[in-house]
């Protein structure tokens, strides 16, 4: 028989498989996982947890986010601006670094004292500034071989830097993000210090002295106008004396009582400024200072004043590497269980062969198979994800009113809907990729299987 | 013998072909030849059966007749065509519509019912939902399970299995079943009903019947036998020409299956491999 009539012969008797019977793939994929139920919950675990770890990571940050996109002037900004900083705080990598810069006299009781409180804070490094000039400008400046200083607390300038050079340096410093916190005015300058250098000071925290003394008692601090992050307890607040001053454009006064302002702050430049205004040498009043410290107002300022770098990446390039690993370990598994699935099926997918199954059939088959899996393990995944990450957040998320004493659930008056759904919606997608890209080996190589395996007799 | 006539005029248009068919396994650097040089015709509406020891090509041979396998040298015919020619598209148009295939071990897919077992090869060849949904009742019926469609493969008996498969292979009305060991995993009486059906299937719908068996019930049934031994044709074999005496046959199949055929061979042009065979036996 020559090739001529082999070719007409040939087109006569045979056709080619066109059929690709997709919802009969889709039957039998589901029909197969079905029959597997627990060989599939297996395999899909895999995906539960890796979805799992994506959609906690996600529901934080959105929740994160939430809390971080509360206006300055709603009414609950103080209470978030708490929370923010209190998980910031539960974040290792968060370090605040606080320099002390000591009283001008030899017995630096205050200084020693702060230090001594702040170092049993978590993530606040505190440490004495130097006494001398050059080497106090290099910190200011970040000069240094160390991380730059967050907050410098000023108990007092002494004598030897009480100059020019060094009051611009502090100016830079609080420019460039870095915060400022001042305790009391007249204990601060060594007696033959330059009125042009407190006043240069006293416009860097700008506000504008007045010359006046007024004394604030316990009872009337309940009745003051007060605002600052929630941990400072203002009803604790010693009597004391205080200077008179008024807020300039860029302070605002942050406590006040009927005869005038006991704490200011303000924004200069990228930082922050806070200033107590306590009359006199503040060595005498240990109450007030004692107040300043473990009432919170120094380690709010603190705070507030690092707020910036409190609020820095909610999502850690090094959690992002996570949970790409756990992803490619999801994969890495998924491959393995459908390849074990795939070699015991060698009868099944030899016989659909034989029937009249294309390759392509196969492949779509065990595709459509581990999408299946892949949503169910999905949206199991984000279930799980979310509701560990919401209860943990729920309890995270709940601040004090310190005037009113009521609880507020940020998490639930903040709750973004939205941005959950979307998010669970992509780790959806992502949980079905994931599981696809992992099946497309095991497809293929179920799809090289040769029609002869129906006939090996051997399991 | 009117039915001998019938046969007789169906038997002359060959279905399947084989020309010196030789197919060489390469295992690491030795090849290892499995067949050499094998020339065959299984006409049309034939129940023929292919015998041999394991190792001696049969199941090769088996293969490259049912388009499971390609030849390293020679052609395979199946239907005039080519296989060697045909792509991968092409073979599964062949085997979804021209072959249907039958095992040991049943093979029915596990997650479907007996009817879309049945339905499963009328699907890949286009059919609709309904129709094949009937045709599918229809080879149920046949086969005798049309009670039992909706059972799933595990709740039949091994025997019901084969029957479904049997009905299965028969969904896109084939020109050939190739059935491997169908009565392998069967008992004595389940087989005997197993080769009964095939052999209706073979007288009624005219399907030519290829197995490959140790059964001598299976013989008994054939047309033909074709012996294979060491890669080459040993003899073939009339059912007319050999007396078969099912239950005398004791210890090894193949031996003993030797020790009680007796007759004449029929010489098959071009068998050079049945000479020094029918000398063995005369």
């Amino acid at each position: 028989m020559n090739s001529d009539t082999q070719g007409l012969q040939r087109d006569k008797n045979i056709g080619r498989q066109m059929v690709l019977p997709l919802s009969k793939a889709v039957e039998i994929a589901w029909k197969s996982i079905k029959i597997r139920f627990w060989r599939s919950v297996i395999t899909t675990s895999g995906i539960v947890l890796a979805i799992a770890f994506l959609m906690s990571i996600f529901t934080d940050t959105v929740f994160n986010n939430a809390l971080r996109s509360v206006e300055e002037d709603h009414p609950r900004y103080p209470l978030v601006e708490s929370v923010i900083q209190e998980q910031a705080l539960e974040d290792e990598d968060v370090v605040i670094r606080v320099g002390i810069l000591p009283e001008h006299d030899d017995k630096n009781e205050m200084a020693r004292e702060t230090l001594r409180f702040l170092q049993g804070r978590a993530q606040m490094l505190s440490f004495l500034l130097p006494s001398e000039p050059s080497p106090l400008k290099d910190e200011l400046l970040g000069q240094t071989e160390m991380q730059p200083m967050d907050v410098m607390f000023v108990a007092g300038f002494p004598g030897r830097i009480s100059e020019k050079t060094v009051m611009e340096a502090i100016e830079a410093f609080v420019d460039n993000g870095g915060a400022l916190f001042v305790l009391g005015y007249e204990n601060l300058w060594p007696e033959d210090v330059d009125q042009n250098l407190k006043n240069t000071f006293l416009s860097l925290l700008s506000v504008n002295l007045e010359d006046d003394v007024f004394e604030v008692s316990a009872q009337e601090i309940e009745e003051t106008d007060h605002r600052i992050a929630g941990q400072v307890n203002w009803e604790k607040l010693p009597d004391s004396k205080y200077l008179s001053f008024s807020a300039l454009e860029g302070s605002e006064i942050i406590a006040q009582t009927q005869d005038g302002g006991i704490a200011f702050a303000g924004k200069h430049g990228d930082g922050y400024v806070c200033f107590v205004p306590v009359a006199g040498q503040m060595t005498g009043d240990s109450h007030l200072f004692r107040w300043v410290l473990r009432e919170g107002l120094l380690p709010a300022s603190v705070l507030w004043g690092a707020r910036d770098k409190l609020r820095g990446d909610v999502l850690p390039a090094r959690t992002l590497w996570l949970v790409a690993l756990s992803l490619m370990v999801c994969v890495v598994g998924i491959t393995n269980a459908m390849l074990m699935s795939v070699t015991e099926r060698f009868r099944e997918i030899g016989t659909m062969k034989c029937l009249g199954a294309l390759d392509k059939f196969v492949i779509r088959l065990f595709l459509i198979e581990s999408s299946f899996q892949g949503a169910a393990g999905a949206l199991a995944g984000v279930l799980v994800g979310f509701l560990l990450s919401f209860i943990r957040i729920l309890f995270s998320f709940r601040a004090q009113d310190v005037v009113t004493g009521d609880m507020h659930w940020l998490a639930l008056e903040f709750f973004p809907g939205v941005d959950l759904l979307i998010w669970a919606l992509v780790s959806l997608i992502v949980g079905i990729i994931i599981s696809v890209i992992a099946a497309i080996y095991p497809a293929y190589t179920a799809a090289r299987m040769e029609p002869v395996e129906a006939m090996r007799v051997e399991a | 013998m009117a039915e001998d006539t019938k046969k007789t005029e169906q038997h002359t248009q060959t279905v399947v072909r084989t020309r010196d068919v030789t197919k060489i396994y390469t295992m690491g650097k030795v090849k290892v030849p499995a067949l050499k040089g094998i020339t065959l015709q299984i006409y049309a509406g034939e129940y023929i059966s292919i015998m041999g020891p394991s190792g001696s090509g049969k199941s090769t041979l088996f293969n490259m007749v049912g388009g499971l396998d390609k030849p390293t040298e020679g052609s395979v015919y199946i239907d005039e065509v080519d296989v060697a020619q045909l792509d991968a598209y092409e073979l599964a148009w062949l085997r979804c519509r021209k072959i249907g295939y039958i095992f040991q071990t049943f093979n029915l897919i596990g997650v479907m019912s007996a009817l879309e077992n049945v339905t499963l090869p009328m699907t890949f060849a286009g059919m609709t939902t309904d129709e094949s949904r009937d045709k599918g009742m229809f080879l149920l019926e046949k086969v005798g399970l049309a009670d039992r469609h909706s059972h799933k493969p595990f709740e039949l008996s091994g025997g019901q299995q084969q029957r479904v498969a049997i009905a299965r292979a028969m969904a896109n009305s084939p020109s050939i079943i190739l059935a491997d060991e169908p009565t392998g995993n069967l008992d004595l009486a389940t087989g005997k009903e197993i080769i009964a059906l095939l052999g209706a299937m073979n007288q009624d719908e005219g399907v030519t019947i290829i197995t490959a068996t140790h059964d001598i019930k299976m013989l008994s049934a054939s047309n033909r036998i074709v012996w294979i031994r060491d890669g080459s044709l040993d003899k073939i074999e009339r059912r007319e020409d050999i007396d078969i005496e099912v239950g005398s046959v004791g210890g090894d199949s193949e031996g003993g299956v030797e020790a009680t055929l007796r007759g004449d061979q029929e010489g098959v042009p071009g068998t050079a491999a049945s000479t020094p065979a029918e000398e063995e036996n005369n």
